[in-house]
């Protein structure tokens, strides 16, 4: 148990990055009440839009400097699959978005190996970043991490800030209580959705980019992101922003618990589990508000 | 009966006796193991048509129940001495209705999109355990029935594909009847009523949660019985094939692509998703990274769930509704001159 500051440093950590793809498909359900299965794949995109783009920048600097065209790449994107696919299934009950998101995950995946090849790719960044860290009272924190979870935290407070003092972000937030009423009162309804699904799909991709020092990105790396982005949601309730944040960061300790007291390569497994038992005992979220029905 | 039948699908009498002739006229024994695989694949459809399509409950865990009745079957037919897979079959059978409680009883409680959440983390976690008590299971490297002899059903070994292709024909048949016999019974009546509307279901006195979990361990029984019969097929289970996402997906494919909630739909989808996927294989393997016939799979679920929700089988609906209304009209015209 010795171990222990240093479980709860990395889980923390790694959830913070958690938070980003989790807080990205909780935008999406808030506002169109659709569940975004394919969240992880933009993510996965997001990886590989930063791999393409990696050349372009000169030798051994750092990935982060793409944070502005893969950010506006991923959220183009989001605008095209809203545009040409999501919209249509808006408001038409679980199974139509469901088995659209699913198509559209399997789809994704495929489509990245079609063109990126089945392998891992493998970045070139400096050793600086890959394996630098700085130590605090006996505990190690690594560079990548601690940057990702920086710039996270940047953006969920963004979100936080957009959300509540923004026109777009408050027109956004009265579409998600009614969308006649909203409508009624001159808000652009489909304006709203456009933007909450692109900054969701924005979301994942920066996400992407964040853990591209940690992750190798392969074609169906996104799966186990659809499934944490999941977990982290339902933890904290579907469509609570600050729920979702703290589901992220459990999910992170668990994580790093299991990778480090019982086996790596089960620590996919207990975050499915810790799902579970959360959808049979508090199937509300944690902090347990019942979802209206209708 | 047998008469009525005939006249309401007419192209079901020479399918069938086409099918049968089958193996006897095809110029290759690739054709018919082609075949084979849309038995199956079509048999799976239909279960997953039983609460995906009838219940509207999508289910990502068909993988993991196929896995259960294969695995089951291998692991006592391998360790347990050569225990029949017709005996060990009844058991995989009991553990996917066990695990099928698991999964259903508290998700059933809630509405909404809950269940497929779900099946996804249950068959993570299913396939991260089988990988992971390798002694058990063998691991990510699977498992393999060894070399057997002779013929012989009661332990499902046969020298060539003929006696597995009656089998797999037998299987879905049986399997049409299960869906047709749902259909007409309480249950299907049921499904269809809470479909339409929950609330307005439960206030008749239907219990909503129940229905769906009867619907769901009928369907999970069905996919353990055909992995037991695959496992016996193959001879070989691979963890990352049979209970892979990609598996749960193409059963789902099978019955999407036909026609969610549709008896014949799972067979149309079989025919349509089992040759592509082979085709794409032998062909296009070489452009890109590989996998076209994969992105074409994702790309069909988009495409029809946003076009045709109801599947192919619904064109043969709309065609025939064409031709009635059209012989109604002559008939009018006829009666009016």
């Amino acid at each position: 148990m010795e171990q222990l500051p240093q479980v709860i440093v990395n889980g923390l950590l790694t959830g913070g990055i958690y938070a980003l793809v989790a807080v990205g498909i909780t935008i999406i359900h808030g506002v169109m009440k659709i569940v975004n299965f394919a969240q992880g794949d933009f993510l996965a995109i997001g990886m590989y839009l930063a791999y393409a783009m990696h050349f372009l920048l000169p030798g051994e600097s750092y990935p982060y400097w793409l944070i502005v065209p893969v950010g506006a790449g991923m959220y183009l994107i989001g605008c095209i699959i809203f545009q040409t696919a999501i919209r249509r299934v808006i408001g038409k009950g679980d199974s139509n978005y469901i088995l659209l998101t699913i198509g559209l995950s399997y789809f994704i995946q495929n489509v990245l190996q079609l063109i990126f090849g089945a392998d891992f790719k493998n970045f070139s960044m400096p050793d600086t970043l890959r394996y630098g860290s700085f130590e605090v009272i006996g505990t190690v924190f690594t560079l990548p991490r601690v940057i990702a979870f920086l710039f996270a935290t940047a953006f969920v407070l963004f979100l936080n800030w957009f959300l509540s003092k923004t026109d777009t972000g408050r027109a956004m937030r009265a579409t998600s209580e009614n969308r006649i009423i909203a409508e009624s009162l001159g808000i652009k309804s489909r304006k709203a959705y456009i933007t909450a699904f692109a900054l969701g799909t924005m979301f994942a991709g920066i996400a992407g980019l964040m853990l591209s020092p940690l992750v190798l990105p392969f074609p169906k790396v996104g799966a186990q992101f659809s499934t944490i982005a999941m977990s982290a949601m339902v933890l904290g309730g579907l469509g609570n922003i600050k729920g979702a944040m703290v589901g992220a960061l459990i999910i992170g300790l668990v994580e790093s618990a299991t990778s480090t007291y019982i086996n790596v390569n089960l620590a996919q497994a207990a975050i499915c589990f810790v799902l579970m038992l959360v959808l049979i005992f508090k199937p509300y979220g944690i902090f347990g508000k019942k979802a209206r029905v209708a | 009966m047998a008469l009525k039948i005939i006249k309401k699908y007419p192209l079901l009498l020479p399918a069938l006796l086409l099918v049968i002739v089958l193996p006897w006229v095809s110029p290759s024994a690739y054709i018919v193991r082609v075949f084979i695989e849309i038995f199956f694949f079509a048999a799976m459809g239909n279960a997953w048509n039983i609460i995906g399509g009838f219940g509207r409950q999508t289910s990502w865990a068909s993988a993991t129940f196929f896995s259960v009745g294969a695995y089951t079957s291998v692991l006592l037919f391998v360790k347990g001495g050569g225990i029949s897979p017709w005996i060990s079959a009844i058991l995989g059978m009991a553990i996917a209705a066990l695990l099928a409680l698991i999964i259903g009883l508290p998700c059933f409680r809630l509405r909404g999109v809950f269940f497929s959440i779900a099946t996804i983390a249950c068959a993570t976690i299913f396939r991260q355990l089988l990988i992971y008590f390798e002694g058990f299971t063998g691991g990510s490297l699977g498992l393999t029935l060894g070399v057997r002899m002779g013929d012989s059903l009661w332990n499902l070994n046969f020298l060539n594909d003929i006696p597995f292709y009656y089998i797999a024909l037998i299987w879905m048949i049986v399997s049409v009847g299960i869906v047709i016999f749902i259909e007409r019974n309480k249950l299907g009546y049921y499904l269809r009523a809470i479909c339409e509307d929950q609330d307005a279901a439960e206030a008749l006195g239907i219990r909503s949660s129940r229905v769906k979990l009867l619907a769901f361990v009928i369907s999970c029984i069905m996919l353990a019985f055909t992995g037991t019969l695959y496992a016996f097929k193959v001879g070989f289970i691979d963890p990352n094939v049979v209970a892979s996402h990609d598996m749960s997906i193409r059963v789902g494919i099978v019955a999407i692509l036909g026609g969610m909630g549709t008896k014949w739909g799972p067979i149309i989808g079989a025919l349509i998703s089992v040759p592509l996927l082979e085709i794409s294989n032998a062909y296009l393997q070489n452009i890109g990274g590989g996998g076209l016939g994969w992105v074409v799979y994702g790309l069909i679920i988009v495409l029809v769930v946003l076009f045709r929700p109801k599947g192919l089988i619904s064109i043969w609906d709309d065609v025939m509704e064409k031709i009635k209304a059209k012989k109604a009209r002559q008939l009018d015209k006829g009666g009016t001159v």
